[in-house]
């Protein structure tokens, strides 16, 4: 799994590669958990390069997106390949995130 | 497109004979099987022919049945053990139910990737394999595992095909494909419930002379994931003796020729993905 951050103005962009599973989600929580220190975190997860998403990986963005939000931040989805879309979907989980379909549509959003 | 037949198999009932069956063994994996069918469902319906999926649940005691059933697709069927039977007593019943031309089992954490399927399939399809074992000791990529995990199977494998006959180099890898009739053909004479439960499969599978494809896989090592190296070689040892035993004692139905200690090599196909 291979991280790549950008900043914006407004956000962060988390941009993960591979597959998001129980190997990758403690990383990705200490990473958000770093993150948490500023006062209204917004951070938007791209998930173009993810193939798969395991039970771990979405308990661990349901985490961090509960955490964000008690700080007025919150975490955002973009770019799900259809296979995480179904996941989401199937896990109903597409109704718990705000989900665009690209960075740019997310960063102007937010 | 694509995102239109996952939908179309999700909600429209197969008419017939499916292609392929998937089976997944369940036990205590309600955190685990949705992703999974997930997955293996956004793949599958991609590929072109009907499929079903059969989630056959070993008496879980937390809500796999429930997280499955909720999910209300048109093509899936959970079938429950009534009480804790093992890993093969619970295949043997799905092998049993499956209408599928092909029959496909892998496992609910998803170690093995489903995008292997194909691999397997063409085996089957277009070489009249009667079964294709993904192999994780032959595996060229995606493997997770460390030096010692590596070193150690290798040792264990070199050690088993040397002393039972069995040229499969990973024995214990779940993620398999069957023509229908073999499949249920073999679960239908497994006798262990236990740890030994694929390879007894593949030894039977040995013995009755099925021609078996053995394909390198992708493996990602997960918490549920057979374990090998903690303890377990001398269980596989004992299970192979157990096989050996039962063989001698005539509780495998297998031709005479065989069953009377007669040396015997299955047909096998091992190529190497570059």
């Amino acid at each position: 799994m291979v991280f790549k951050t950008r900043c914006y103005h407004n956000m962060i962009v988390l941009e993960l590669n591979g597959r998001f599973d129980a190997h990758v989600a403690p990383m990705v929580a200490e990473w958000f958990d770093r993150n948490a220190t500023t006062p209204t975190p917004h951070v938007t997860v791209n998930l173009a390069g993810v193939q798969f998403i395991d039970s771990s990986a979405l308990a661990t963005l349901i985490q961090a997106m509960k955490q964000y939000r008690q700080q007025q931040g919150d975490v955002y989805l973009c770019n799900l390949q259809q296979t995480v879309r179904i996941i989401f979907e199937l896990t109903q989980l597409e109704k718990v995130f705000t989900i665009f379909t690209s960075e740019e549509e997310a960063t102007a959003a937010v | 497109m694509s995102y239109q037949q996952y939908l179309q198999w999700k909600i429209t009932p197969n008419i017939g004979e499916p292609y392929l069956s998937v089976i997944i063994p369940t036990y205590n994996d309600e955190t685990r099987i949705v992703p999974t069918i997930g997955a293996i469902a956004s793949y599958i319906a991609n590929l072109g022919f009907t499929w079903e999926l059969i989630i056959v649940d070993d008496s879980s005691t937390d809500e796999t049945v429930i997280a499955v059933e909720n999910l209300n697709l048109a093509n899936t069927r959970v079938l429950r053990m009534p009480e804790r039977s093992g890993k093969n007593t619970a295949v043997q019943c799905a092998m049993e139910d499956a209408c599928g031309t092909y029959i496909l089992l892998t496992d609910a954490g998803h170690a093995t990737p489903i995008e292997e399927l194909e691999n397997l399939l063409i085996k089957l399809e277009n070489e009249a394999f009667d079964l294709a074992i993904g192999s994780r000791t032959i595996a060229t990529r995606g493997s997770s595992r460390s030096l010692l995990q590596r070193w150690g199977r290798r040792g264990i494998h070199k050690l088993i095909r040397r002393a039972f006959d069995l040229e499969i180099r990973d024995a214990f890898c779940g993620f398999r494909l069957f023509t229908r009739e073999v499949g249920q053909a073999l679960y239908s004479q497994h006798i262990c419930t236990d740890h030994y439960s694929d390879l007894e499969i593949v030894y039977l599978a040995t013995r009755l002379g099925y021609r078996i494809a053995e394909i390198p896989v992708a493996w990602i090592h997960t918490s549920r994931a057979t374990p090998y190296l903690q303890g377990t070689i001398r269980q596989y040892l004992v299970g192979l003796l157990k096989m050996k035993q039962h063989e001698r004692l005539g509780k495998y139905q297998l031709p005479q020729t065989l069953s009377s200690n007669e040396q015997f090599t299955a047909q096998t196909d091992t190529n190497q993905h570059s």
